[in-house]
């Protein structure tokens, strides 16, 4: 296992992707930012990632097509997924097919922060 | 830190079956008596008004709707407390309209065939089988009407999430059923449904902490930020504000709170 | 401003430009009270009096018809009686002249000649009178002269040997005697030509008043399948028109007030305070539409939203670290975002505001474009495919811009209601269907509009969502708003197939004036 938590973050809100990286570089994470969801879906079958961060609305791939391929890939990936459309519904189904966490947008850099030290933590990685 | 609230028909033996789930996932157990015993303690309430509150229909020479509203008020804030802290099962009526949607609380409606809830009246009660008939219509009627006084819809109405028919069927496979539903995840908490409980709680200890100055606040939390609504004549207004915020400001949880009191020459906050 | 309409131009037009200058009721509200003034500044003449008027037209004619009977017949039995008399008087000529002939064959019987010439005498002085008034006076007073002398010459030749005087006396009694009995006969004659006369007379005229009472009867039927039963199916019409949404009041159609009238004026007041609960109700669907909207505009504002709020966190966490084109760079990050999320609720504002009613020649395709666009969330979370087909050269159409904005988005919102997750919706614009008119479709992929229900969706509060989720409204604002302008509003679907929405709207003419002037 690399030193470094292998996190790939997918927004088709390149703004969101640019921050969460810059936040999440300084936790001794190694980030990759997708904006386009194909290009995501292909760089997961490519490499294994521990944590995913994803969004869920996202035109013709959505979020939870995406976590699923990425369980499909590695189960022990946490998936966090964060929408602007949080509801109870979306919440319960993306729980139901194994997301880590869910959060609803906007949220502040800190509680994305405790999310992937949380993530991180049981995955066995050394995070205070 | 999953949470079931069940409300089962009368007669249908929903509160063993809830205790049975709960010793199932070794969630705490509290009945609507212990509830309700925890209401009265906190808030000098005499138990049996609650009761009346949850299971007397409206009537001439019953609690008046502000008095019903009030006490439900307190019952909500204690219950949605206990929610915040830990996983627990709630045995108790209108679990669709006490606690507003969050994705972690599974809430549960136990319904069961007439004849057997009849049959059970019957026997516990030892009364004949006229007599347990009406008690259990009336039941019925009362829930709903109580149900739509407190929430606006009936007792019966799809907002549960989840509904059990008892009739013909195993107690087992039923505690099953129920176990399974939480062993799937779907209702697992997660930050954005912990974050909503979180405004739920504070919402509905507003509320109660208000609720006496003026019936009528409405109140709303998102992320400690409080908005409460009320209606009261305009020579109240100014006063009715300050002293709110007064109150609330003071609370645990509140990062900031803004008052509206609307006119209330048409009673329209009532609802 | 005029606008016309297809159908109904006519009895609509004022109520339709009323509510168009002014989309709330005040207009319709005056043109309710016109309709009310007008009704009730007819002349009254109810049907009550109506009836009444011809049941005494009956009794009236009835009376006449048996007070000339009854008259006609008591002369006839006067003239029947009369006829005795005259029967009498011609026998007693008679008699007295055959007892003439034996007394002048035979020279006996003289004084029984003589007393039936007496007794003609008498009859015809008692009932001189009446003799005069059939015969005429001349001739009564010629046959009175006739009888004297007959009489007179009988006595006379009685006392008469002289054979050559007899003979004279003999010629001259034959003379007047035959006078007599001519007289007589004529008298008989006449008398019985005016009985039968007057008989057949009273036949007629019975024939007659049954032709009368048989025509009377037939108008008051006609009275009353006119003026009731027409009526009536007038008012049904009336109240089927309101029940499909229309609330144009009842205009007069006949010269005078009745019971109808005042059941007119009940009905258009009710028909007042139904439009303005409905416009209430419009209202209110339109603040839910708005509501649908504005859960989906929340939610869309949480993107920017959330842009802003890491970027502010993290500009304020490294604010040390970051060099100072970072910082720029973050801040007009902060900029962009913000000017996004006013884009989003302007474009909210956009729907929601109030404005009077503003008919322009617009662009299809922009109106299209813009509706897709404010609803393009809510298509996003139900990943449904929406695609617009406009070919190129569409004619602006005639319209305002909000209105068929609205139009569009309740039509757009119901096809995302049934489609299933990742359905499609279609939106085809086709100017060449109908002449003058451009075409505009929504097509989607839905379950379809079973058959017992399609004649009913444009119904004000016809529903088929659970109660409580739905107002029952928008088809009917959007065909009420299609038909305003001049358009038409229908639907095509078959079960399983979906639904087709197609709405012909008015192609911008130019004004014959500006076109004549230049």
């Amino acid at each position: 296992m690399a030193d470094n938590v292998q996190v790939l973050v997918l927004d088709d809100e390149p703004l969101v992707g640019k921050r969460l990286k810059s936040v999440l570089v300084k936790m001794r994470c190694d980030v990759e930012a997708f904006d386009d969801p194909m290009a995501a879906l292909a760089r997961i079958d490519e490499k294994e990632f521990d944590i995913v961060i994803t969004d869920v609305v996202m035109g013709e791939v959505d979020g939870i097509q995406v976590l699923e391929r990425v369980r499909g890939r590695n189960p022990r990936a946490k998936v966090i997924i964060m929408s602007a459309y949080a509801m109870m519904a979306m919440a319960r189904k993306a729980m139901e097919r194994g997301a880590y966490d869910f959060i609803a947008k906007p949220f502040v850099p800190e509680e994305m922060r405790v999310i992937v030290a949380k993530a991180a933590r049981d995955l066995g990685f050394d995070f205070s | 830190m999953s949470s079931i609230l069940v409300s089962s028909q009368s007669y249908a033996g929903g509160p063993e079956i809830a205790r049975r789930i709960a010793e199932k996932l070794g969630y705490r157990f509290w009945s609507e008596r212990q509830l309700i015993d925890e209401v009265a303690k906190s808030r000098a309430i005499v138990p049996t008004d609650l009761r009346k509150a949850l299971e007397h229909p409206p009537s001439l020479f019953g609690l008046s709707d502000v008095v019903r509203r009030t006490l439900v008020a307190h019952l909500q804030a204690v219950l949605a407390a206990h929610l915040l802290d830990d996983s627990l099962v709630f045995h108790v009526p209108y679990a669709h309209g006490l606690i507003p949607g969050v994705s972690h609380i599974l809430r549960v409606r136990l319904v069961a065939g007439w004849a057997s809830r009849v049959a059970m009246a019957e026997k516990i009660e030892e009364i004949p089988l006229k007599k347990a008939e009406k008690r259990v219509a009336h039941d019925d009627a009362a829930r709903n009407s109580v149900s739509e006084l407190l929430f606006g819809f009936t007792d019966d109405d799809e907002r549960y999430d989840m509904v059990v028919d008892l009739d013909g069927r195993q107690e087992d496979a039923v505690i099953e059923e129920v176990v399974g539903a939480m062993q799937s995840h779907a209702y697992d908490a997660m930050t954005y449904s912990m974050q909503r409980l979180r405004d739920v709680e504070l919402g509905f200890r507003v509320r109660s902490a208000v609720i006496d100055l003026e019936p009528s606040a409405r109140v709303e939390a998102d992320h400690g930020m409080v908005e409460i609504r009320c209606w009261a004549g305009p020579s109240r207004k100014a006063k009715l504000e300050a002293e709110v915020a007064k109150r609330v400001g003071g609370l645990s949880g509140v990062q900031g709170v803004e008052v509206r009191v609307f006119d209330d020459s048409l009673r329209r906050g009532w609802a | 401003m005029a606008v016309e309409t297809p159908n109904r131009a006519s009895e609509e037009s004022a109520s339709l430009s009323g509510v168009l200058t002014d989309p709330g009721w005040n207009g319709r509200a005056e043109y309710e009270v016109a309709a009310d003034e007008a009704l009730r500044r007819r002349p009254t003449l109810t049907v009550r009096n109506r009836l009444m008027l011809m049941l005494s037209l009956f009794f009236l004619l009835s009376l006449a018809v048996t007070i000339w009977s009854i008259h006609t017949l008591s002369t006839v039995r006067d003239s029947i009686l009369f006829l005795e008399v005259a029967d009498d008087y011609t026998s007693e000529i008679q008699q007295a002249r055959r007892y003439e002939k034996n007394y002048l064959l035979y020279d006996t019987n003289l004084t029984d000649a003589l007393q039936h010439a007496s007794a003609a005498q008498r009859l015809a002085r008692d009932n001189d009178g009446k003799i005069r008034k059939v015969m005429g006076t001349q001739a009564v007073a010629a046959m009175h002269q006739h009888l004297d002398e007959y009489h007179s010459l009988m006595v006379r030749i009685g006392d008469t040997k002289t054979p050559g005087t007899r003979a004279d006396l003999e010629a001259q009694i034959r003379y007047h005697g035959n006078e007599a009995g001519e007289f007589a006969k004529r008298f008989v004659t006449t008398e019985r030509a005016k009985v039968e006369a007057r008989l057949s007379l009273a036949q007629r005229v019975l024939f007659a008043s049954i032709g009368g009472v048989l025509l009377l009867t037939v108008l008051v039927a006609n009275f009353f399948a006119r003026r009731i039963t027409s009526t009536l199916r007038r008012f049904a019409e009336h109240t089927n028109r309101i029940g499909h949404g229309d609330f144009t009041p009842i205009m007069p159609m006949r010269k005078y007030r009745d019971e109808f009238t005042l059941l007119a004026v009940a009905i258009n007041r009710m028909v007042q305070e139904l439009d303005r609960r409905h416009q209430i109700l419009i209202e209110s669907h339109k603040l839910r539409a708005l509501g649908t909207l504005v859960a989906g505009v929340a939610h869309e504002l949480n993107n920017p939203l959330n842009n802003m709020m890491l970027t502010a966190a993290i500009l304020k966490e490294q604010y040390d670290e970051l060099s100072d084109e970072d910082k720029l760079e973050m801040v007009d990050d902060l900029i962009g975002q913000t000017e996004r999320s006013r884009k989003i609720v302007r474009n909210l504002l956009d729907f929601a505001r109030e404005s009077e009613t503003k008919l322009e020649a617009l662009d299809l395709a922009e109106i299209v474009d813009e509706t897709a666009h404010l609803l393009g969330n809510q298509l996003k979370v139900k990943k449904v495919k929406l695609s617009v087909v406009v070919p190129q050269g569409v004619p602006p159409v005639h319209g305002d811009q909000q209105l068929l904005n609205e139009v569009l988005m309740n039509l757009i919102i119901n096809a995302l209601h049934v489609v299933a997750e990742g359905g499609e919706i279609k939106i085809v614009v086709d100017p060449e269907r109908e002449d003058g008119f451009v075409a505009l479709d929504v097509i989607d992929n839905g379950p379809g509009i079973p058959n017992h229900i399609i004649g009913r969706i444009f119904d004000p509060f016809f529903t088929t969502k659970p109660k409580g989720t739905g107002t029952g409204l928008g088809l009917s604002v959007a065909r009420g708003i299609v038909q305003k302008l001049g358009g038409s509003l229908t639907v095509a679907s078959s079960p399983g197939h979906g639904a087709t929405f197609s709405i012909l709207l008015p192609v911008t003419g130019i004004p014959s004036d500006i076109s004549s002037r230049t």
